[in-house]
């Protein structure tokens, strides 16, 4: 029910269209059963001498004037079947067009929704949802009701208009032969029903196996060297082999049970003509029918036949486009980050009072953290992994709120501010930053469409980048990804820094996204970083000493505390993490030295 | 899904291309032979149905009613119909054999190429390529030769049919229904080319939309991060828009068409009544025969409207087949000589009981190699290495460290000079020789999915579960598996995700020392990992070396210093050669890599291994 209250909503610009496509296909479905009707008129009442039954026709005759009439012109007849098929051909158009016009419509309306949705659900939901599942959701399912909407639902009426019309009109015709005439249909249809409900298994199992194939053949390429080093072809290609053979086995089986489907339900279509064909001929023979009423039997009999068999099919479908339907649901009931909020221009003081933080169901990664940085401080962050140094940046641009406690920006709790405005003041690079594949110019300026070149390129100065894109054949015109450069993990991280220094924001933080840089890079990021990021500050989580040493202020963090805050000149004369992280590696340094 | 722009370039015919596919599918005749057969029988039965009912009607409805004929005439109809069906059955055995059976050899044929290709060929064509070509490619071109190419037949034999009947029983309402066929070809020509056409174009974007929803979902943290949500959305509105265009338009090409195709075929059913109707006033025909021909209308042009959707098709096949060649016929550059390999066989069918055991002095002579050849990597490059010694290597990254090994390992030949394994060019030996002696274990360890013992095995296939275990507690593996519920038989997920670095690298460890190799390389993981696995990797990398040559691609400061020589490569070139202690000594670039590289990873390792007992 919820499945169809969707597509409802979803489709809420077209409701008109889809009653539109309903009496097309109606008008078409009639249109398409005049024919063998015109036929019949002829064969038996004007060829023949039978008396005319039907009103249309009698009207046509009294239009004529006598039958004679229509018997010396028999290009009536042929005009006549050429008019009904010029609106066939029409309303065949308008519902191929309308089809195509609903569906494409409500896709859009829907892959849009589902994209808007997803950017503004919160951090939390990317964090903890594989990225793999939810495009295959906006792709495969979002296809899936696509095919319902563009082709599925115009069939269903056509099938259903097809069967219910033209039984009327058999059973008008002839009750007896009319009852014959229809008695496999309800057969057919449980069967294709039937079939394909069993069938989904094994289309499901074909199509595992294929994926287990790939799987194989995708591990054996990127594992070539060790398949090599060891001499392992031989063994490979037998494991290969096996899922090969499986992936074989299963499609064949496959194979052989749509023969079974098709055979089958091939045989009861002619199973059903044949019985048609014969006590109709047997009835004509004694007079009971026309020999074009009998005409108008067999005609029908092909016509229904097929789309009923489709029917069954489509049914069986339907359970896949509601399942397609629940999983888009279950993405768009997550409910999205608020907008709501002040709009403030920040300074850049920052103080946490009594942070407490955990993630959904989660132990506490924050305990009771408080401290307070000044505007222009440059602070750094010291821990070992898993103390929650992310987590505590990541409540800075509210991409969480705390449990308990506050966060206060100028001395605003976070809370009350709103989300975009407030991280568009919070330059955040992220440990893995994620580049578009676009241009390296334009992922730089993409926060600042409207950046000068001079800008893109100081900006990637100052992260050390410039003279590595220039080094490129297109320089800032590369692109990044699959069409064009692949970038190192400390050349995207250099990019992403760029990209969050080109907008000067009164906060900058660094989420330990100089780590794949070299020592001397690093070194020269941060001096370059000075001359911008004088007045804003800058808070960065490092696992070097180096980078401490120089940071106004030093937070320890260990296990979700803060076991230290000071210079570096206070906390090495302190018992503590730092002291102890400094003293080993003065052991190093002489150990080097020793030996 | 970006091959799929590249893949309908090639249209012209080719008959190199053709006969190659011939050559392919010749071992399949006798199935395709029982499927022409079969077509055969199928169009026939197709065609034999209306004249059938025609009988009905003119015989039995409309003239003298004999029962036991009209019984008789019921039963053949029925004959027809079952044989119609087992007809139909067969047909999808068959095809479905020929599709699967082809499709599987193929792939084969490909995965055993695949495995004779040097390493150049993996550096240069991209995984996704070759996955697409024994994927996709094989896909399509074994449906085409199988499904398309009996739906061709089926199309002729039933056009023929039908057309031979219906003159057969008058040729006048014949003529009616067979003037229709130039227009319909010409407009089928037209409008198909057209529709797949816009169709590809349908298929390129929806590829965008795609990417479009992986960029947006892979990076909604970063897209959070900077505010970019509305700009994010206002460019796939852009694709979103486009799609619903293209693809309207290539709807309505076919809503256009089919009536057309509709109406064409009306202008046969109509013409056959006035025709046909004034034939039966002068007695020519009688009313079944009119029934007759309108089905026959109806039937006859079906496989005229797919005839451009097959030749497109064909098309496809072609592109495909070309693609999949290539690949099956790129140039095996390391092939062994006649003698070499009549001694110690081919990769398929090594010789291992011709194996001479490697004792491990390796030497190389005026060695040259590149990748490139305007980027030199080695230019006379010598060394000589006696048995038993541990080398280290050292040295930048691009220095040549790497190559060094791969042209240990014959991954790659020297273009110029020998490499001499205990005196032996290696070239005058397989590589299954030397390959199944080494003990290598990589930078990256890279695990197959399957269980911890499972891919322990795979260093020496028919080790016993005792071995495996004495391995993996060789080299200090055994308690973190046993620490593992399942233990041994514990998953490793797809290439081992389950598993952290350290414990990949301890398995892959375990891996080389079942080999029981003649003489190890390690390409050194610079990957961190925790202080304790760190320590336990160390002592895992002294075991294993005891004894056998071992080049080692450095760096860890302990395990260099404990090298018997160490070699610190720059260019391509061995800049200093000796202990630790002498190189310290030398105070050259030995001494300042170490003060200043290692101090740096040090600081960082002490920092990483604070959580270990923070935590």
């Amino acid at each position: 029910m919820r499945q169809i209250r969707y597509l409802w909503k979803a489709s809420k610009a077209v409701h008109g269209r889809f009653s539109a496509i309903a009496l097309i296909v109606l008008i078409y479905t009639v249109l398409n059963l005049l024919s063998p009707l015109i036929f019949s008129f002829y064969i038996d009442s004007v060829l023949g001498s039978e008396p005319v039954t039907n009103p249309l026709f009698q009207f046509l005759v009294e239009k004529a004037g006598s039958i004679d009439v229509l018997k010396d012109n028999l290009w009536t007849g042929f005009a006549l079947i050429l008019f009904v098929y010029a609106f066939v051909c029409l309303f065949q158009y308008l519902r191929g067009r309308l089809n195509a016009v609903v569906g494409e419509s409500v896709t859009q309306n829907i892959r849009e929704e589902l994209y808007d949705h997803l950017q503004h659900v919160p951090y939390s939901y990317h964090v903890q949802n594989k990225s793999g599942d939810l495009i295959q959701r906006c792709t495969s399912d979002v296809d899936q009701i696509r095919r319902f909407i563009s082709s599925q639902y115009s069939e269903m009426i056509y099938s259903v208009c097809m069967a219910l019309i033209a039984s009327v009109l058999l059973f008008s015709i002839d009750k007896q032969l009319a009852k014959l005439a229809v008695v496999t249909m309800p057969v057919l249809i449980v069967f294709a029903y039937w079939f394909f409900r069993r069938a989904q298994k094994i289309f499901r199992s074909s199509d595992e196996a294929e994926g287990v194939l790939t799987d194989k053949l995708t591990e054996s390429i990127s594992g070539i060297r060790v398949i090599k080093a060891f001499h392992r072809e031989v063994y490979e290609i037998e494991r290969y082999d096996e899922k090969n053979k499986d992936y074989l086995e299963k499609t064949f089986d496959l194979l052989k049970q749509l023969g079974l489907y098709w055979s089958f339900s091939d045989l009861i279509c002619y199973i059903q003509i044949l019985l048609v064909v014969l006590s109709g001929t047997i009835m004509a023979h004694r007079g009971e029918l026309t020999v074009g009423n009998l005409f108008v039997f067999i005609s029908y009999e092909s016509m229904i036949l097929w789309p009923i068999r489709n029917l069954g099919r489509i049914l069986a479908d339907l359970g896949k486009v509601s399942v397609s339907i629940d999983r888009l649901l279950e993405i768009l009931e997550v409910p999205v980050e608020s907008q709501e909020g002040k709009e403030v221009n920040l300074l850049g003081n920052i103080e946490f009072q009594n942070v407490c933080f955990h993630y959904e169901n989660q132990p506490d990664v924050l305990k009771d953290v408080s401290f307070t940085i000044h505007k222009g401080q440059t602070v750094a962050i010291l821990g070992p992994t898993g103390s929650g140094k992310s987590s505590l940046i990541h409540l800075i641009a509210r991409l969480y709120d705390p449990a308990s406690g506050k966060v206060l920006l100028d001395g605003i709790p976070t809370t009350q501010l709103n989300k975009q405005h407030l991280r568009k003041q919070v330059g955040l690079v992220l440990q893995e930053p994620f580049l578009f594949s676009k241009t390296i110019q334009d992922n730089i300026s993409i926060a600042k469409k409207d950046a000068s070149i001079d800008e893109i390129h100081e900006a990637a100065r100052i992260a050390s980048v410039h003279d590595v894109i220039e080094e490129f054949e297109l320089g800032y015109k590369t692109m990044i990804g699959e069409k064009g450069v692949t970038l190192s993990g400390g050349q995207k991280q250099r990019v992403a820094i760029a990209r969050t220094v080109l907008n000067a924001t009164p906060i900058l933080i660094f989420d330990d996204s100089l780590s794949a840089v070299d020592a001397q890079t690093d070194a020269a990021i941060r001096e370059a970083l000075k001359s911008v990021s004088g007045s804003c500050t800058t808070l960065m989580i490092t696992q070097r000493i180096a980078t401490a040493k120089e940071a106004d202020m030093i937070l320890v963090l260990e296990k979700g505390q803060i076991t230290q805050i000071g210079t570096h000149q206070q906390l090495i004369g302190e018992k503590g993490l730092y002291q102890r992280v400094a003293e080993i590696q003065n052991r190093g340094e002489e150990l080097q030295n020793v030996v | 899904m970006s091959y799929d722009e590249k893949e309908y370039q090639s249209s012209s015919f080719d008959m190199s291309t053709w006969k190659k596919i011939i050559h392919m599918i010749l071992p399949y005749r006798g199935l395709i032979f029982a499927l022409l057969i079969l077509n055969i029988m199928i169009a026939g039965f197709d065609t034999l149905f209306p004249f059938l009912n025609k009988m009905a009607i003119d015989t039995f409805a409309t003239k003298e009613f004999i029962e036991t004929e009209f019984i008789r005439f019921g039963i053949f109809y029925f004959i027809c119909i079952t044989l119609q069906a087992f007809g139909v059955y067969a047909f999808f055995w068959i095809a479905g054999r020929i599709e699967m059976k082809f499709s599987y050899q193929l792939r084969k044929d490909c995965f055993n190429k695949l495995n004779q290709l040097p390493f150049s060929y993996f550096d240069k064509t991209p995984q996704g390529w070759i996955i697409a070509r024994m994927t996709s490619d094989v896909g399509r071109l074994s449906e085409i030769v199988s499904w398309s190419m009996m739906d061709l037949f089926w199309g002729v034999s039933l056009m023929v049919f039908t057309t031979v009947m219906m003159l057969s029983i008058n040729w006048k309402l014949a003529i009616l229904v067979l003037m229709i066929v130039p227009f319909l070809a010409v407009t089928s020509m037209y409008f198909q080319t057209r529709i797949l056409k816009s169709y590809r174009e349908v298929r390129k974007i929806n590829s965008k939309i795609t990417s479009g929803f992986s960029e947006g979902i892979m990076g909604a943290k970063t897209t959070k991060t900077l505010v970019l949500e509305n700009d994010n959305l206002e460019e796939f509105q852009k694709h979103t828009s486009q799609m619903r265009k293209s693809s309207i338009h290539a709807a309505t090409l076919s809503a256009i068409f089919m009536p057309i195709v509709v109406g064409l075929g009306s202008i046969s059913t109509a013409s056959i009544l006035w025709a046909g109707g004034n034939q039966v006033l002068l007695g020519v025909i009688e009313y079944g025969t009119l029934l007759m021909f309108t089905q026959y209308a109806t039937q006859f042009f079906e496989p005229l409207r797919q005839i451009a959707r097959l030749i497109a098709e064909f098309q496809l096949a072609q592109a495909s087949a070309e693609r999949v060649i290539s690949l099956l016929e790129s140039p095996v550059e390391l092939e062994d000589s006649q003698e070499v390999i009549e001694k110690y066989g081919t990769v398929f069918a090594p010789k291992p009981e011709n194996y001479e055991r490697i004792q491990g002095n390796i030497e190389f002579e005026h060695v040259d190699f590149w990748y490139n050849e305007s980027e030199p990597v080695l230019i006379d490059f010598n060394l000589k290495v006696e048995a038993g010694k541990t080398i280290a290597l050292v040295g930048e990254t691009g220095s040549g460290k790497s190559t060094i090994v791969n042209l240990i390992c014959r991954f790659y030949e020297p273009k110029k000079g020998r490499i001499l394994i205990d005196g032996v060019d290696y070239r005058q030996r397989s590589t299954g020789w030397l390959h199944s002696q080494i003990g290598y274990v990589l930078q990256a360890p890279h695990l197959f999915s399957g269980t911890i013992k499972e891919n322990i095995r795979f260093g020496r296939l028919e080790a016993s579960d005792e071995e495996i275990i004495a391995a993996a507690k060789m080299v200090h593996a055994h308690d973190f598996i046993m620490a593992f519920e399942e233990g041994y038989d514990t998953e490793v997920g797809e290439s081992g995700s389950r598993l952290s670095t350290g414990q990949k690298q301890l398995i892959s460890f375990a891996r080389a020392v079942l080999a029981n190799p003649a003489f190890y390389v390690l390409d050194e993981a610079t990957a961190s990992i925790d202080t304790e696995t760190e320590q336990i990797v160390q002592d895992a990398i002294e075991h294993t070396m005891n004894g056998k040559t071992t080049f080692v691609v450095a760096h860890r400061l302990s395990t260099i210093v404990s090298a018997d020589r160490i070699l610190v490569i720059s260019k391509g070139r061995i800049i200093e050669d000796g202990t630790h202690q002498q190189l310290m000594n030398q105070k050259g670039s030995y001494y300042c890599l170490y003060t200043h590289q290692f101090n740096e990873r040090l600081q960082q390792q002490i920092l990483k291994g604070e959580c270990e007992y923070a935590v």
